[in-house]
């Protein structure tokens, strides 16, 4: 994998990179320098020689806090060169980052300010695009509402949905593991680093098979982080086609992070929610009419892939018509193609940014990429 | 253009040499720069007088990735002559990570502008991490052929040079340089860098006088150092290769009164970084060293180069020499060639550059199956020599296939395994044809110079008129003229030179140290050399040792031992059994034994369906099968004795530790000492 200058310069300025000493750039912050610079047709890579100065001129959409904040750190930062090597070396050994530029329609239901600017990863990201169930639920399940996870995850295979979870014990492992022990797909977003999960013998075939994606926006080696687990909450709600609860407290003195998951969730309207056994959280779902009982996987995905299905046959018939209309106007193949390219490319932008890349250069939709979070 | 920044430093007339300012200028703009120049054009020139102006334009430090172990007296001046200032991070003058971080935060704080650091560094994961709060202006890949020549097998550390060039940032200038390139290296190199611009010269050195002569025998080349070293004026460095003829051809010079000291990769880098002090100071005069010195090493007045055996390419060999002469007129180069001895040695070297596939094969396999694994588990796991074992870790972890954690566990990552063999192949028949050339350099009747320049590419290439060829008979440099009593003189002193068996201290078993260990040994001779073949002729022609191998041992053990103080009268002789050939060796002992004229018993005895030794490639289960199989079967008093342990071949030694071991557990008050015809390791 070789990375453009802009993403190196997205790494440089927004990854961990502990070892520097150094600070990231926050997501909001890593925003307002995207959208200051591209309102002045300028993209990332101009960080790495831009001066103090010249940047405090460029940051038209930061606040004066926010400013002196981040021309610091883009200064402590820019001339570490050197710790690039780790980028190249995760690389190396077979892990992938992701970019925003080529993150999944699903991924992107988060707002702007929720999308970190890459995700590291391991395994195969198409899994992203399949139908997901997302599943979430306390690790002191008990074992009725544990075997009742699993069966689910079992049918789930039969019906082509992936699992997506946080790889907690409890809920969260028991699904993962009915999925992927039946031949089936799973997504998991842990809150450790990755390096520790990709140790296990277990784990790596699933991945080599092609089960199993493993993602995370921590980086590789980061323990076990509280704050890091309750973040990690939005992506697994929001690429979910639907969400099964399948036990949770309710948040009191101690916060619970399935609740505050949950709760994310609804406000935000990322997917419908099922739940099942009778947890408190459970039942106060189904009082409040946030949650429907986990009926079967026909009537929660059949809806909306006939729609989506619909839609998707429409646009293909019309751009067959229009390709007959341009022929028999006598238009030139190239120039057809040339304005096949940009049409589609407006629509799909969001859907298929990885293989627009081959179109338009690298920079230009990453650029773009970043601004188009908005929703 | 930055004449101006020149001439403060080198004074009113100085003007730039041939390419120096278009470096200097691409360097400033941020670009890459491949510079190929002789030794002494200036390629230092053009990297402080490039980190001189961009730390005025506040940019940050340059980091030089140079095999130089430790600055020199002379490289500390010349850049306090630029203004700047230059620190290393070495092994011995700032160990500790605190006294690093120092000269990170001193770079940072514009104390320093240049820092020099070895590409082993690099492979240190502790150094990366600190390197990475670096602020750099300006990369500098020094003795760049390395990236491209040997960065793939002999010094996988350059490999981590190859993942910074790919990633480091636009703002970052790039400069590597060389002094040995030919079209492939430079191709090479080219495109690791990226896009960059190539600034080349010719490469012939007016100060070299190049000289070969044909000796094929060690005898012939011992005689002709000693007697070339009282002609010859100044210091200098001989090349041999291996480890013991360093050692061994150190002490004949030290014999001959000529102070010399052996180099190589055995020694620590304490050890090696005060040689090359004692070198450039000129207490010593010369450095007996294999390419474990190499390019770094920077002495201005290394008056001649011998080289002992034949390189393995040309840009090795015009590498080495180029040590010499330097800042003197006049350095004299001189290979010595001939002998079967040489090819083999050479070829050994590029035909096991690289572990087999089958043995990759079965260590991914393993670690495949499971999650964290200590290099132990391993070693206990496979029949796989240590050292290859190392070799297939680190082979691994380059190429990403396998991490390591901070407690040295090994596991394997997620990068699907491709096979390198048809690569390793590759390499290793370029290897092949760049041996070739040189075999063919040893009988051109070309000008030497020109040969080389030339297998260099170099386009002006040309015929020196100095060298021997040049000159013919008026060559009058060395002297070759050998008379028999130089070369009855080496004879006597390998006769008197012991191979010595030193004792194994520690199990590899339980990592234990061993109770009882055996005093040092002696070996008759190594495997290659004349009586060593005696010897395996004798084993595996004859099924019988000639009585040429009796008196020669005998010989060499009566003075042994009279120097070690031990009565050959009360001296008993145990061989070492074995089941494979029952008579061979008791036989051998007991001539030795009448010859002596000393007691011989029989005491120990071997299990059947013992392993043959060499098929065992690593300690651990050498040590256990002898454990499994070596037992005390006669149990004759040998209390308060002195005995011989007398045994064919020594290579792993395990068979002599546990020996002793044995012996040690049963009898009260014995020494040991081993005796073996012939040492064969590193001979397989
Ligand atoms: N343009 C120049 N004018 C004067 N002296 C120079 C110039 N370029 C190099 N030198 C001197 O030549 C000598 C050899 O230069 P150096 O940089 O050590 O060579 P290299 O690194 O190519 O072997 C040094 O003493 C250096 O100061
Ligand atoms: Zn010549």
């Amino acid at each position: 994998m070789q990375f453009t200058n802009n993403e190196i310069a997205t790494y440089l300025f927004c990854a961990q990179l502990a070892q520097t000493k150094t600070t990231p750039l926050t997501i909001i912050e890593w925003n307002t320098v995207v959208k200051s610079l591209s309102e002045q047709k300028m993209q990332p890579e101009v960080l790495f020689k831009i001066t103090p100065s010249e940047l405090l001129k460029a940051l038209t959409k930061a606040t004066e806090a926010q400013k002196i904040k981040i021309v610091k750190k883009i200064a402590a930062r820019q001339k570490l060169g050197i710790s690039m090597l780790e980028l190249k070396e995760i690389v190396h050994q077979g892990y992938g980052i992701m970019f925003r530029a080529q993150m999944p329609i699903s991924l992107k239901k988060l707002t702007q300010n929720f999308i970190p600017a890459f995700f590291y990863y391991v395994g195969d990201t198409t899994i992203l695009s399949h139908p997901i169930l997302g599943v979430v639920g306390a690790r002191d399940a008990n074992a009725d509402e544990l075997s009742q996870t699993a069966e689910i995850a079992k049918k789930a295979v039969s019906n082509g949905v992936v699992i997506i979870s946080g790889g907690a014990k409890g809920v969260d492992t028991t699904a993962v593991e009915a999925s992927l022990e039946n031949g089936g797909k799973a997504i998991v977003f842990p809150a450790e680093g990755l390096a520790k999960w990709v140790k296990k013998s277990t784990i790596r075939n699933y991945i080599s098979n092609g089960q199993l994606l493993l993602m995370s926006a921590q980086r590789l080696d980061a323990p076990f982080s509280g704050s890091y687990a309750m973040q990690r909450n939005k992506f697994i709600h929001a690429p979910s086609n639907a969400v099964l609860v399948t036990s949770s407290k309710i948040s009191g003195k101690k916060l619970s992070g399935t609740w505050e998951g949950v709760l994310e969730n609804i406000k935000h309207q990322w997917s419908p929610l099922f739940v099942l056994g009778n947890s408190e959280g459970v039942e106060k779902l189904k009082v409040d009419g946030n949650a429907k009982q986990f009926s079967s996987f026909e009537e929660i995905f059949k809806q909306s892939d006939s729609t989506k299905m619909k839609t998707q046959s429409e646009i293909d018939e019309k751009i067959v018509s229009l390709v007959q209309l341009a022929i028999a106007k006598g238009m030139e193949k190239e120039v057809i193609e040339k304005k096949f390219l940009e049409i589609s490319a407006k629509y799909y932008k969001n859907y298929e940014g990885s293989r627009l890349d081959n179109q338009r250069t690298l920079q230009d939709s990453l650029a773009q990429e970043q601004l188009e979070m908005k929703l | 253009m930055y004449l101006q920044e020149l001439q403060n430093v080198f004074g009113a007339n100085a003007t730039f040499r041939d390419g120096q300012e278009t470096a200097i200028n691409s360097i400033l703009n941020k670009k890459r720069v491949l510079v190929v120049q002789k030794t002494g054009w200036g390629k230092s020139l053009v990297y402080f007088l490039a980190t001189k102006i961009l730390r005025q334009r506040g940019e940050g430090v340059t980091l030089i990735i140079s095999p130089l172990l430790a600055l020199t007296r002379n490289q500390i001046d010349s850049t306090e002559k630029y203004g700047i200032v230059a620190e290393c991070i070495n092994s011995q003058i700032n160990k500790t990570k605190e006294e690093r971080a120092d000269v990170v935060n001193r770079c940072n704080d514009g104390e320093c502008d240049v820092l020099f650091i070895t590409p082993e560094q690099l492979q240190n994961e502790d150094f990366v991490r600190l390197l990475s709060q670096l602020e750099i202006g300006l990369f500098v890949v020094d003795e760049a052929h390395c990236i491209s020549d040997w960065g793939h097998d002999f010094r996988p550390d350059y490999r981590r040079i190859h993942h910074l060039l790919e990633i480091l940032p636009e703002n970052i200038a790039v400069l590597a340089t060389t002094a040995t390139a030919n079209n492939r290296v430079i191709e090479d190199i080219a495109a690791q860098l990226g896009e960059c611009e190539i600034v080349r010269g010719d490469l012939q050195r007016e100060s070299l006088y190049l000289h070969k002569v044909f000796l094929p025998t060690a005898e012939e080349k011992y005689a002709w150092i000693a007697k070339n070293l009282e002609w010859l004026e100044g210091s200098g460095i001989i090349y041999a290769t291996t480890i013991k003829e360093c050692e061994r051809l150190a002490i004949w010079l030290r014999q001959n009164a000529i102070n010399a000291s052996a180099y190589h990769s055995g020694l620590n880098e304490e050890v090696k970084i005060d040689l090359e002090n004692r070198l450039s100071s000129n207490e010593l005069r010369v450095l007996v060293c294999t390419i474990a010195l190499g390019m770094g090493y920077d002495k201005e007045d290394i008056s001649f180069v011998i080289h002992y055996y034949t390189p393995k390419s040309v840009v090795e060999h015009y590498q080495q020499i180029g040590r010499a002469g330097r800042g003197i007129d006049q350095a004299v180069c001189v290979l010595l060639y001939g002998g079967e001895e040489e090819n083999k040695i050479n070829e050994y070297f590029i035909y096991n550059s690289f572990p087999k596939q089958e043995h990759i094969n079965q260590v991914l396999h393993f670690l495949n199956q499971n999650d964290e694994v200590k290099k132990s588990s391993l070693e206990q796991e496979m029949n796989i020599k240590s050292s290859t074992l190392d070799q297939i870790l680190k082979l691994l972890l380059i190429e990403g296939f396998i991490g390591k954690d901070s407690r040295s566990r090994y596991f394997r990552t997620l990068k699907p395994y491709i096979s390198q063999q048809s690569y390793y192949n590759s390499v290793i028949d370029m290897k092949v044809r760049e041996y070739q050339e040189l075999l063919d350099f040893q009988q051109t009747k070309e000008c030497q110079m020109a040969y080389l320049t030339s297998a260099l590419d170099d386009p002006n290439s040309k015929s020196c008129g100095k060298c021997s060829t040049c000159l013919g008979g008026a060559w009058d440099l060395t002297n070759d003229v050998l008379v028999s009593d130089d070369i009855a003189k080496v004879s006597q002193f390998f006769d008197k030179n012991y191979i010595l068996i030193e004792p194994r201290k520690r199990s590899a078993v339980t990592n234990k140290k061993l109770e009882f260990i055996h005093e040092e040994g002696l070996a008759l001779s190594y495997y290659h050399e004349q009586l060593g073949q005696e010897a395996r002729r004798g084993k595996y022609v004859n099924n019988k040792f000639s009585d040429v191998l009796v008196n020669a041992s005998a010989d060499k053990l009566r003075r042994f031992l009279r120097e070690k103080e031990i009565d050959i009268k009360e001296l008993v002789i145990v061989p070492i059994p074995s089941n494979r050939r029952p008579k061979l060796v008791p036989e051998f002992a007991e001539r030795l034994a009448n010859t002596l004229q000393c007691k011989y018993i029989e005491i120990l005895a071997k299990r059947i369906n013992e392993p043959e030794q060499k098929s065992l490639l690593n300690s651990r289960l050498q040590e256990q099968s002898i454990r499994d199989h070596l037992y005390i079967q006669n149990h004759v008093n040998i209390n308060n004795k002195d005995i011989l342990l007398v045994d064919d071949f020594v290579d792993s030694r395990w068979t002599f530790s546990i020996a002793t071991d044995l012996l040690g557990e049963v009898y009260e008050d014995i020494t040991i000492t081993p005796f073996a015809l012939a040492d064969t390791s590193g001979s397989d």
